[in-house]
Protein backbone atom coordinates (compact mmCIF):
# COMPACT_ATOMS: atom_id res chain seq x y z
CA UNK A 1 0.00 0.00 0.00
CA UNK A 2 0.80 3.61 -0.44
CA UNK A 3 2.98 3.22 -3.15
CA UNK A 4 2.88 3.40 -6.75
CA UNK A 5 5.34 1.64 -7.72
CA UNK A 6 6.69 -1.49 -5.21
CA UNK A 7 8.64 -2.92 -8.00
CA UNK A 8 9.42 -6.37 -6.26
CA UNK A 9 13.43 -6.52 -6.92
CA UNK A 10 13.55 -3.66 -5.46
CA UNK A 11 11.58 -4.73 -1.80
CA UNK A 12 13.54 -8.29 -2.52
CA UNK A 13 16.78 -5.71 -2.21
CA UNK A 14 15.45 -3.88 0.31
CA UNK A 15 14.46 -6.99 2.10
CA UNK A 16 18.38 -8.30 2.02
CA UNK A 17 19.68 -5.09 3.72
CA UNK A 18 20.41 -3.00 0.30
CA UNK A 19 19.82 0.51 2.16
CA UNK A 20 19.68 2.40 -1.41
CA UNK A 21 16.58 -0.02 -1.97
CA UNK A 22 15.03 0.79 1.15
CA UNK A 23 15.80 4.46 1.09
CA UNK A 24 13.83 4.17 -2.47
CA UNK A 25 11.08 2.66 -0.83
CA UNK A 26 11.12 4.95 1.61
CA UNK A 27 10.82 7.69 -0.22
CA UNK A 28 8.30 5.92 -2.44
CA UNK A 29 6.15 4.77 0.46
CA UNK A 30 6.08 8.34 2.67
CA UNK A 31 3.78 10.37 0.82
CA UNK A 32 1.12 8.05 0.16
CA UNK A 33 1.26 7.40 4.11
CA UNK A 34 1.00 10.70 5.20
CA UNK A 35 -1.94 11.39 3.25
CA UNK A 36 -3.24 8.11 4.82
CA UNK A 37 -2.62 9.00 7.70
CA UNK A 38 -3.98 12.52 7.54
CA UNK A 39 -7.29 10.93 6.16
CA UNK A 40 -7.74 8.56 9.22
CA UNK A 41 -6.42 10.83 11.65
CA UNK A 42 -7.98 14.07 10.34
CA UNK A 43 -6.44 17.17 12.17
CA UNK A 44 -5.45 17.62 15.82
CA UNK A 45 -6.04 21.46 16.03
CA UNK A 46 -5.92 22.59 12.63
CA UNK A 47 -2.44 20.73 11.96
CA UNK A 48 -2.13 17.54 10.72
CA UNK A 49 1.39 17.71 12.79
CA UNK A 50 0.40 14.38 14.50
CA UNK A 51 -0.96 12.39 11.76
CA UNK A 52 2.41 13.37 9.75
CA UNK A 53 4.52 12.08 12.66
CA UNK A 54 2.37 8.80 12.78
CA UNK A 55 3.52 8.54 9.11
CA UNK A 56 7.14 8.62 9.66
CA UNK A 57 6.68 5.99 12.60
CA UNK A 58 5.34 3.70 10.04
CA UNK A 59 8.14 4.28 7.22
CA UNK A 60 10.45 2.97 10.15
CA UNK A 61 8.39 0.31 11.46
CA UNK A 62 8.72 -0.57 7.45
CA UNK A 63 12.13 -0.35 7.33
CA UNK A 64 13.05 -2.25 10.50
CA UNK A 65 10.11 -5.34 9.59
CA UNK A 66 11.18 -5.45 6.01
CA UNK A 67 13.79 -8.21 6.91
CA UNK A 68 10.98 -10.12 8.10
CA UNK A 69 9.08 -10.04 4.70
CA UNK A 70 8.58 -12.92 3.74
CA UNK A 71 8.22 -13.93 0.28
CA UNK A 72 4.41 -14.62 -0.20
CA UNK A 73 3.34 -11.72 1.50
CA UNK A 74 3.15 -9.00 -1.10
CA UNK A 75 4.61 -5.11 -0.37
CA UNK A 76 1.73 -3.37 -0.22
CA UNK A 77 -0.31 -5.95 2.22
CA UNK A 78 2.89 -5.36 4.03
CA UNK A 79 3.02 -1.77 4.40
CA UNK A 80 -1.16 -1.66 4.50
CA UNK A 81 -0.82 -3.94 8.15
CA UNK A 82 1.31 -2.12 9.47
CA UNK A 83 -0.21 1.22 8.94
CA UNK A 84 -3.46 -0.45 10.44
CA UNK A 85 -1.76 -1.19 13.74
CA UNK A 86 0.18 1.78 14.03
CA UNK A 87 -3.01 3.71 12.97
CA UNK A 88 -4.77 1.75 15.70
CA UNK A 89 -2.95 1.95 18.10
CA UNK A 90 -2.58 5.92 17.61
CA UNK A 91 -6.26 6.46 18.05
CA UNK A 92 -6.92 6.19 21.53
CA UNK A 93 -3.74 8.59 22.07
CA UNK A 94 -4.75 11.08 19.36
CA UNK A 95 -7.87 12.66 18.76
CA UNK A 96 -9.39 10.86 15.63
CA UNK A 97 -11.27 12.49 13.22
CA UNK A 98 -14.52 13.81 15.31
CA UNK A 99 -16.79 13.44 12.43
CA UNK A 100 -19.97 16.09 11.25
CA UNK A 101 -23.13 14.09 11.06
CA UNK A 102 -23.75 14.96 7.99
CA UNK A 103 -27.72 14.58 8.40
CA UNK A 104 -28.14 16.90 11.17
CA UNK A 105 -28.47 20.33 11.45
CA UNK A 106 -30.47 22.58 9.11
CA UNK A 107 -29.07 22.63 5.71
CA UNK A 108 -27.81 25.79 5.06
CA UNK A 109 -25.64 25.50 8.31
CA UNK A 110 -23.29 22.24 6.82
CA UNK A 111 -21.00 23.86 4.70
CA UNK A 112 -18.26 22.82 7.22
CA UNK A 113 -14.89 23.99 7.22
CA UNK A 114 -12.63 21.50 7.54
CA UNK A 115 -13.35 18.38 4.77
CA UNK A 116 -11.43 15.85 6.34
CA UNK A 117 -13.93 16.05 9.29
CA UNK A 118 -16.87 16.17 7.11
CA UNK A 119 -15.98 13.08 5.19
CA UNK A 120 -15.31 11.94 8.59
CA UNK A 121 -18.79 11.67 8.95
CA UNK A 122 -19.07 10.70 5.88
CA UNK A 123 -17.50 7.98 5.93
CA UNK A 124 -19.01 7.08 9.09
CA UNK A 125 -21.99 5.69 7.23
CA UNK A 126 -20.55 3.10 5.12
CA UNK A 127 -18.79 -0.51 6.07
CA UNK A 128 -15.32 -0.47 7.26
CA UNK A 129 -13.83 -2.26 4.20
CA UNK A 130 -16.09 0.27 2.09
CA UNK A 131 -14.43 3.66 4.14
CA UNK A 132 -10.81 1.97 3.80
CA UNK A 133 -11.51 1.21 -0.12
CA UNK A 134 -12.59 4.94 -0.24
CA UNK A 135 -9.25 6.21 2.09
CA UNK A 136 -6.96 4.00 -0.44
CA UNK A 137 -8.59 4.74 -3.88
CA UNK A 138 -8.65 8.81 -3.12
CA UNK A 139 -6.55 9.81 -0.26
CA UNK A 140 -3.83 7.54 -1.35
CA UNK A 141 -4.16 7.23 -5.14
CA UNK A 142 -4.02 3.31 -5.29
CA UNK A 143 -5.54 1.84 -7.96
CA UNK A 144 -8.23 -1.07 -7.45
CA UNK A 145 -5.81 -4.00 -8.28
CA UNK A 146 -3.25 -2.35 -5.66
CA UNK A 147 -5.80 -1.51 -3.30
CA UNK A 148 -6.61 -5.36 -3.83
CA UNK A 149 -3.53 -6.50 -3.55
CA UNK A 150 -3.31 -4.74 -0.01
CA UNK A 151 -6.18 -5.87 1.38
CA UNK A 152 -6.22 -8.82 0.29
CA UNK A 153 -9.26 -9.53 -1.90
CA UNK A 154 -9.77 -9.20 -5.83
CA UNK A 155 -9.86 -5.82 -7.77
CA UNK A 156 -13.46 -7.06 -9.01
CA UNK A 157 -14.52 -6.91 -4.90
CA UNK A 158 -12.61 -3.23 -4.83
CA UNK A 159 -14.50 -2.18 -7.45
CA UNK A 160 -18.31 -3.45 -6.59
CA UNK A 161 -17.47 -2.30 -3.00
CA UNK A 162 -16.29 1.63 -3.85
CA UNK A 163 -19.51 1.26 -6.38
CA UNK A 164 -21.23 0.76 -3.48
CA UNK A 165 -20.01 3.26 -1.12
CA UNK A 166 -20.55 5.82 -3.79
CA UNK A 167 -23.88 4.96 -4.40
CA UNK A 168 -24.56 5.00 -0.21
CA UNK A 169 -23.03 8.65 -0.47
CA UNK A 170 -25.35 9.61 -3.61
CA UNK A 171 -28.40 9.12 -1.31
CA UNK A 172 -27.17 11.98 0.54
CA UNK A 173 -28.59 15.47 0.57
CA UNK A 174 -26.66 17.96 -1.05
CA UNK A 175 -26.48 19.87 1.94
CA UNK A 176 -25.09 17.13 3.78
CA UNK A 177 -22.23 16.92 1.49
CA UNK A 178 -21.53 20.49 1.96
CA UNK A 179 -21.25 21.84 -1.71
CA UNK A 180 -24.47 23.55 -1.86
CA UNK A 181 -23.85 25.74 1.19
CA UNK A 182 -23.10 29.52 0.24
CA UNK B 1 -27.36 4.14 10.03
CA UNK B 2 -30.34 6.73 10.31
CA UNK B 3 -32.02 5.11 6.81
CA UNK B 4 -31.91 2.27 4.93
CA UNK B 5 -28.91 1.38 2.32
CA UNK B 6 -30.79 2.31 -1.07
CA UNK B 7 -27.52 0.52 -3.09
CA UNK B 8 -28.64 -2.53 -1.20
CA UNK B 9 -31.74 -2.78 -3.17
CA UNK B 10 -30.33 -1.50 -6.47
CA UNK B 11 -28.66 -3.16 -9.25
CA UNK B 12 -25.09 -1.99 -10.19
CA UNK B 13 -24.61 -2.12 -13.56
CA UNK B 14 -21.41 -3.16 -15.17
CA UNK B 15 -21.43 0.93 -16.84
CA UNK B 16 -22.35 2.30 -13.53
CA UNK B 17 -19.26 0.18 -11.64
CA UNK B 18 -16.56 0.79 -14.10
CA UNK B 19 -17.94 4.79 -14.48
CA UNK B 20 -17.01 5.11 -10.48
CA UNK B 21 -13.72 2.85 -11.03
CA UNK B 22 -12.47 5.83 -13.79
CA UNK B 23 -14.11 8.79 -11.11
CA UNK B 24 -12.37 7.21 -8.31
CA UNK B 25 -8.83 7.16 -10.26
CA UNK B 26 -9.00 10.82 -11.82
CA UNK B 27 -9.73 11.70 -8.07
CA UNK B 28 -6.98 9.67 -6.70
CA UNK B 29 -4.85 11.37 -9.15
CA UNK B 30 -5.73 14.59 -7.80
CA UNK B 31 -8.06 15.67 -10.47
CA UNK B 32 -11.69 17.27 -10.46
CA UNK B 33 -14.87 14.77 -11.32
CA UNK B 34 -17.82 16.02 -13.35
CA UNK B 35 -18.64 19.45 -12.28
CA UNK B 36 -22.55 18.30 -11.74
CA UNK B 37 -21.38 15.32 -9.39
CA UNK B 38 -21.79 16.54 -5.53
CA UNK B 39 -19.97 13.25 -4.49
CA UNK B 40 -17.03 13.91 -7.01
CA UNK B 41 -16.97 17.36 -5.65
CA UNK B 42 -16.60 16.58 -1.83
CA UNK B 43 -14.53 13.62 -2.37
CA UNK B 44 -12.44 15.95 -4.98
CA UNK B 45 -12.30 18.89 -1.62
CA UNK B 46 -11.15 15.90 1.06
CA UNK B 47 -8.02 14.90 -0.86
CA UNK B 48 -7.17 18.33 -2.09
CA UNK B 49 -7.32 19.21 1.49
CA UNK B 50 -5.04 16.05 2.50
CA UNK B 51 -2.47 16.93 0.41
CA UNK B 52 -2.08 20.88 0.89
CA UNK B 53 -2.89 20.47 4.58
CA UNK B 54 -3.83 23.82 5.13
CA UNK B 55 -5.86 24.25 8.48
CA UNK B 56 -9.29 24.75 7.59
CA UNK B 57 -11.45 27.57 6.26
CA UNK B 58 -13.89 29.02 9.10
CA UNK B 59 -17.11 28.78 9.17
CA UNK B 60 -18.95 31.72 7.14
CA UNK B 61 -18.77 34.83 9.70
CA UNK B 62 -15.48 33.13 11.88
CA UNK B 63 -12.08 34.80 12.19
CA UNK B 64 -9.89 33.65 9.23
CA UNK B 65 -7.41 31.08 10.28
CA UNK B 66 -3.61 32.37 10.43
CA UNK B 67 -2.11 31.18 7.00
CA UNK B 68 1.36 30.81 7.80
CA UNK B 69 1.27 27.54 9.85
CA UNK B 70 0.06 25.63 6.67
CA UNK B 71 1.69 27.23 4.08
CA UNK B 72 4.98 25.93 5.21
CA UNK B 73 4.18 22.38 6.15
CA UNK B 74 4.19 20.68 2.60
CA UNK B 75 7.59 21.93 2.32
CA UNK B 76 8.68 21.26 5.26
CA UNK B 77 7.50 17.51 4.91
CA UNK B 78 9.21 17.52 1.59
CA UNK B 79 12.98 18.75 2.69
CA UNK B 80 12.44 15.99 5.39
CA UNK B 81 12.48 13.36 2.90
CA UNK B 82 14.91 14.71 0.57
CA UNK B 83 16.83 15.10 3.59
CA UNK B 84 16.14 11.65 4.75
CA UNK B 85 16.76 10.11 0.98
CA UNK B 86 19.94 11.88 1.14
CA UNK B 87 21.15 10.95 4.36
CA UNK B 88 20.35 7.15 3.69
CA UNK B 89 21.90 7.31 0.12
CA UNK B 90 24.94 8.87 1.45
CA UNK B 91 25.19 6.68 4.41
CA UNK B 92 24.82 3.34 1.90
CA UNK B 93 27.22 4.53 -0.22
CA UNK B 94 29.39 5.62 2.30
CA UNK B 95 30.19 9.16 2.63
CA UNK B 96 31.24 10.73 5.24
CA UNK B 97 29.17 13.87 5.45
CA UNK B 98 26.36 11.43 5.56
CA UNK B 99 27.10 11.02 9.27
CA UNK B 100 27.53 14.34 10.37
CA UNK B 101 23.88 15.37 9.25
CA UNK B 102 22.08 12.55 11.54
CA UNK B 103 22.93 13.69 14.40
CA UNK B 104 21.27 12.14 18.24
CA UNK B 105 18.39 14.59 18.67
CA UNK B 106 18.08 15.97 14.98
CA UNK B 107 14.96 15.40 13.01
CA UNK B 108 16.94 12.28 11.35
CA UNK B 109 17.83 10.72 14.31
CA UNK B 110 15.28 7.88 14.02
CA UNK B 111 15.45 6.89 10.46
CA UNK B 112 19.73 6.42 11.60
CA UNK B 113 19.17 4.69 14.66
CA UNK B 114 16.60 2.27 12.65
CA UNK B 115 18.56 1.76 9.83
CA UNK B 116 22.18 2.04 10.87
CA UNK B 117 21.93 1.32 15.13
CA UNK B 118 26.03 0.78 15.01
CA UNK B 119 26.11 4.72 13.41
CA UNK B 120 23.70 5.77 15.91
CA UNK B 121 25.82 4.29 18.89
CA UNK B 122 29.13 5.61 17.13
CA UNK B 123 27.26 9.34 17.05
CA UNK B 124 25.96 9.22 20.47
CA UNK B 125 29.40 8.34 22.15
CA UNK B 126 30.99 11.01 19.96
CA UNK B 127 28.88 13.17 21.25
CA UNK B 128 29.57 11.88 24.84
CA UNK B 129 32.92 12.58 24.10
CA UNK B 130 32.32 16.06 23.51
CA UNK B 131 30.63 16.71 26.58
CA UNK B 132 33.22 14.77 29.06
CA UNK B 133 35.91 16.92 27.36
CA UNK B 134 33.90 20.17 28.55
CA UNK B 135 33.42 18.93 31.95
CA UNK B 136 37.12 18.29 32.28
CA UNK B 137 37.56 21.65 30.91
CA UNK B 138 35.08 23.27 32.93
CA UNK B 139 37.14 20.80 36.29
CA UNK B 140 33.24 19.01 36.58
CA UNK B 141 35.72 15.20 36.74
CA UNK B 142 32.26 13.28 37.98
CA UNK B 143 30.60 14.42 34.94
CA UNK B 144 33.51 13.68 32.89
CA UNK B 145 33.88 9.99 33.98
CA UNK B 146 29.86 9.67 33.75
CA UNK B 147 30.25 11.05 29.97
CA UNK B 148 32.85 8.62 29.60
CA UNK B 149 31.36 5.21 30.66
CA UNK B 150 28.67 6.06 28.79
CA UNK B 151 30.73 6.31 25.61
CA UNK B 152 32.83 2.99 26.85
CA UNK B 153 29.31 1.41 26.89
CA UNK B 154 28.32 2.33 23.52
CA UNK B 155 31.74 1.30 21.68
CA UNK B 156 31.88 -1.80 23.26
CA UNK B 157 31.55 -4.61 20.70
CA UNK B 158 31.85 -2.17 17.90
CA UNK B 159 34.95 -2.94 16.02
CA UNK B 160 34.88 -0.06 13.15
CA UNK B 161 38.21 2.22 12.35
CA UNK B 162 35.66 5.23 13.58
CA UNK B 163 34.89 2.89 17.16
CA UNK B 164 38.82 2.55 17.81
CA UNK B 165 39.81 6.64 17.04
CA UNK B 166 36.66 7.34 19.66
CA UNK B 167 38.09 4.89 21.96
CA UNK B 168 41.56 6.13 21.55
CA UNK B 169 40.26 9.81 22.38
CA UNK B 170 38.09 8.42 25.71
CA UNK B 171 41.18 6.30 26.75
CA UNK B 172 42.98 9.92 26.41
CA UNK B 173 40.48 11.43 28.32
CA UNK B 174 40.66 8.74 31.09
CA UNK B 175 44.26 9.26 31.19
CA UNK B 176 44.40 12.95 31.88
CA UNK B 177 41.81 12.44 34.67
CA UNK B 178 42.91 9.20 36.57
CA UNK B 179 45.26 11.12 38.63
CA UNK B 180 42.08 13.26 40.11
CA UNK B 181 44.13 16.24 41.77
CA UNK B 182 45.80 16.86 38.10
CA UNK B 183 42.74 18.46 36.69
CA UNK B 184 43.51 22.05 35.63
CA UNK B 185 41.10 24.10 37.26
CA UNK B 186 40.27 26.42 34.84
CA UNK B 187 40.31 26.77 31.04
CA UNK B 188 39.79 24.29 28.37
CA UNK B 189 42.47 21.47 27.74
CA UNK B 190 43.65 21.15 24.29
CA UNK B 191 43.46 17.65 23.17
CA UNK B 192 44.02 15.93 20.19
Amino acid sequence: MMTTSADPQLVRRAARGDRVAAATLLADVRPGLIRYCRARLGRAGDTYAQADALADEICLAVLRDLPRLGPGMPFPAFVHGIALRLVAEARPTIRGVAAESPAEGPPHRTAVADPTRRLAGLLGLLSEAQREILVLRVAVGLTAEQVGTALGISAAAVRLGQSRALARLRTLPGSALGVVAA
Amino acid sequence: MTEPHREESEELDLATIARDDQLLDALGRGEHGPADDPVAATLAAWRTDLVDGRPPRPRRGGVPAPAQVASTRAGRGASRLAAAVIVVLALATGLAVAGRRAEPGGPLWPVTRALYPELAQLRSAEQELVRARAAVGAARPDEARRQLERARRRLTGVDTADARRLLADLEALESVLEPATTVPERGPVPFR
